[in-house]
């Protein structure tokens, strides 16, 4: 029915139909060490999105607040996936880490976002306590800050 | 950069984050929308089109990795656009779904959960790979282990500020918490290391105890910070001003109350934490001595590098990103002096910017390395701590490698089930679609709270641009908007300014155009094809007959550049290819010193979004 020339050209272009369908490759370069760019472009993002007083200023207030919305999924799952209190402890470091925290017990917010979690993952406030980690909160003024950040 | 910045300023202004702020205030009936993306094809990393969720000032995306994992990403609106749009030259298509503010905000709480879920089982492979190789180490029986955030510490140099800081600790707890905390730190090493006798494994607990030990020893033998601890003062920043010295004194002291707290904590990883903060708390004191200020090296082992070229060493670029980088780093700097409610990320941000900046200052024609620090990040520079004694038998280390090796593949091998790509069933628009879905138990309280529903195995929807076309269908999706592709929104701009032949004729092709410069990633090519449909076929000969010039030409160059050249023709005639047929992949792609002037002001984006996430 083809020829052999234009067997090879079909081929050619359902190729390029198909690669079409393909997706974005990370430019964000964050989980490898081998990377698209290879130049001044992986630098070029982090000068220039955030350039400017009122980029800047937004930024503590979006990495704090995408921190809370972090602690809070995190709580869900330490709810829901049964994890022990070291692991959740540990995951809140992990999370704290990524967004420039390193004590994260000094924080207030953190314990409003782990409230926040709890209320999310449907856990009734006079249960709380039975949770380990709450538990072994329960007498310090942190543990106000979960029922504060439960209740909002 | 200037018109950058003021469209930067516009998104910020017209994209403000209300969708928190409306969920804050509990406006539960209020109305918001989620925003479906489009970023149509370009060559190299995305020749099929790319969909992604705009949630507020938030994007998700799912993106492969060059290890071949694909993954949920979450990403600012602005980086997004900026690299997508401005530096990628690609267009992308919006379209708005109108929801209820509980159901937005469901979603972007499910799609958080998505992405912790998706770091804690990296995290977890990760530390299993650790501990696989701290046990093959303790093998062979080297008894060095690494201690995060150690590495900022002499072995030989003493402090001259952690003895008051000792003092200070020594006078807030109980009398003799040294000695006890000590000598319980090494029962607990001991304990840690006898777990592998009863479970097989020593889990993460030993390296975290180890790091508590080394983390009291660094008072107890009072071990300054190492020289190369720092980022070096730069020419460019001023010295500390009274103020300054003044507030950084406070933080100074807030640093201390942290590490008692530290000292006194139950979490298990600790030792890390007051390590970086007491490293943290030197470093101020030495900022203070100095009059000048010091951070801490963030830069880590593996960080990623580039090797920049020639033509960027010598060209504008470089200089523009220089001052960009100081720039960002002063301006971090004075926010970090006025910042009361979060110091500790304003400080952060303080050290990565100062890292960047110093960085690329170093660059030279000697010095072309540079290591790039892609988001905000603690410093953690590890240390090596010594065992004093091995503690565990040779059986018990051999049966736990064994175990971990068995373990680690299970769990490789999950990651490629749950994180790899596949072009049809595994993409960037069936996983988009299949995580919105699953942020409701089923399709009938997903179709109440969307509008609609779609399926990720439901006909061609794998393919991006279908995949939008579907999801304005099935969501009734409102208020298109179209951003377009860099080149395209300036090409506009000249037709309104000069003779339309004229433009045509000059900016059709790359060895006339003055919108774009030719880059090698972006393959040899004579015309674009972009804005052209009815010439396409033609001029997409055109550039095939070019790519193959070109091919031949780098056929003859393969004993010079191992077949670079050669190898980019090749994919030149590729893209090329749907040229032929009316299609069109390849755009161009601009690069950072470009920016200047060129940002258009036609974006449609965010002014006109009815009510903004």
């Amino acid at each position: 029915m083809f020829s052999k020339k234009q067997y090879i050209y079909l081929v050619l272009l359902v190729s390029c139909s198909i690669v079409q369908a393909g997706c974005s490759v990370s430019y964000s370069l964050e989980k490898s060490s081998d990377s698209v760019s290879t130049s001044l472009d992986s630098l070029t993002s982090i000068s220039t999105s955030s350039s400017g007083g009122g980029g800047e200023e937004a930024k503590i207030q979006e990495t704090s607040t995408l921190y809370e919305e972090d602690v809070a999924a995190v709580t869900v799952l330490y709810v829901s996936r049964e994890k022990t209190t070291d692991e959740y402890q540990r995951q809140v470091s992990a999370i704290a880490r990524n967004h420039g925290i390193g004590d994260w017990e000094q924080e207030q917010s953190t314990f409003l976002a782990m409230g926040k979690g709890l209320r999310r993952a449907g856990v009734n406030e006079n249960s709380i306590v039975n949770l380990p980690f709450f538990r072994s909160i329960a007498k310090s003024s942190n543990y106000s800050s979960v029922i504060t950040g439960y209740k909002m | 950069m200037y018109h950058l910045l003021r469209l930067l300023l516009f998104l910020c202004l017209f994209s403000s984050p209300g969708f928190l702020l409306a969920s804050e205030l509990g406006e539960e009936n209020s109305t918001v929308s989620i925003d479906f993306l489009y970023i149509n094809a370009n060559a190299g990393e995305a020749a099929g089109g790319h969909t992604a969720l705009r949630l507020g000032d938030t994007v998700f995306h799912y993106q492969f990795f060059p290890d071949s994992t694909f993954l949920l990403v979450r990403e600012p609106w602005d980086a997004f656009l900026f690299l997508y749009n401005e530096l990628h030259n690609r267009s992308i298509s919006i379209a708005s779904l109108p929801l209820n503010l509980s159901v937005a905000t469901q979603i972007r709480y499910h799609f958080t959960e998505l992405l912790a879920e998706q770091d804690q089982f990296f995290d977890s492979l990760e530390q299993l790979r650790q501990e696989k190789r701290l046990v093959q180490d303790l093998l062979v029986g080297d008894l060095e282990i690494p201690v995060n955030a150690l590495g900022f510490f002499s072995e030989k140099l003493q402090s001259p500020y952690l003895p008051d800081l000792t003092a200070y600790i020594e006078e807030t707890l109980p009398t003799g918490f040294f000695q006890e905390a000590v000598r319980k730190a090494e029962e607990n090493v001991q304990r840690a290391a006898a777990v592998i006798d009863t479970e097989g494994r020593l889990g993460p607990a030993f390296q975290e105890r180890l790091g508590v030990r080394e983390a009291l020893r660094i008072f107890s033998e009072n071990r300054g910070l190492d020289s190369s601890a720092f980022i070096p003062s730069m020419q460019e920043e001023r010295r500390l001003t009274a103020t300054e010295k003044s507030l950084l004194k406070s933080f100074r002291d807030s640093l201390r109350e942290t590490i008692v707290e530290l000292l006194c904590s139950r979490r298990p990883d600790r030792g890390a934490a007051i390590l970086l903060q007491t490293a943290r708390y030197l470093a101020v004191c030495h900022s203070l001595s100095s009059e000048r200020l010091l951070t801490l090296d963030p830069f880590f082992e593996d960080v990623h590098k580039v090797w920049l070229s020639d033509e960027e060493i010598s060209g504008g670029r470089l200089a523009v990103l220089q001052e960009d980088l100081l720039e960002q780093s002063a301006t971090r700097r004075d926010l970090f002096f006025k910042e009361e409610r979060h110091p500790e990320i304003a400080y952060s941000l303080l050290e990565t910017s100062r890292a960047r900046a110093w960085e690329l200052l170093r660059v030279n024609t000697t010095e072309r390395k540079i290591r790039i620090l892609t988001k905000t990040t603690l410093p953690t520079r590890p240390g090596i701590a010594v065992l004093d004694t091995p503690h565990i038998s040779q059986e018990r280390l051999q049966n736990s490698s064994q175990l971990l090796a068995v373990e680690f593949e299970k769990q490789k091998k999950r990651a490629e089930d749950l994180y790899g790509y596949n072009l049809i069933n595994r993409n960037c628009a069936t996983e988009l679609i299949r995580s919105l879905n699953s942020t409701f138990p089923d399709e009938k309280l997903g179709r109440d709270g969307l509008g609609g529903w779609m399926e990720p195995e439901s006909g061609l929807i794998f393919i991006p641009f279908l995949f939008y076309e579907q999801a304005v269908r099935d969501f009734s999706l409102q208020d298109e908007q179209f951003i377009q592709a860099r080149r395209l929104r300036n090409l506009e701009t000249l037709y309104e300014q000069e003779d339309d032949l004229l433009v045509w004729l000059r900016e059709s092709n790359t060895l006339s155009s003055t919108l774009y410069q030719p880059r090698n990633k972006d393959t040899p090519f004579l015309f674009f094809t972009d804005d052209s449909l009815l010439l396409r076929p033609i001029l997409g000969l055109m550039n095939l007959t070019y790519g193959a010039v070109q091919g031949v030409v780098g056929l003859a160059r393969v004993p010079l550049d191992g077949g670079e050249h050669f190898n980019q023709a090749l994919r030149g005639i590729f893209y090329s290819l749907p040229e032929l047929t009316f299609g069109n992949i390849r755009k161009g792609s601009y690069s950072t010193g470009e920016s200047e002037g060129t940002t258009g002001q036609k974006i449609t984006t965010p002014g006109n979004r009815s009510t903004s996430l």
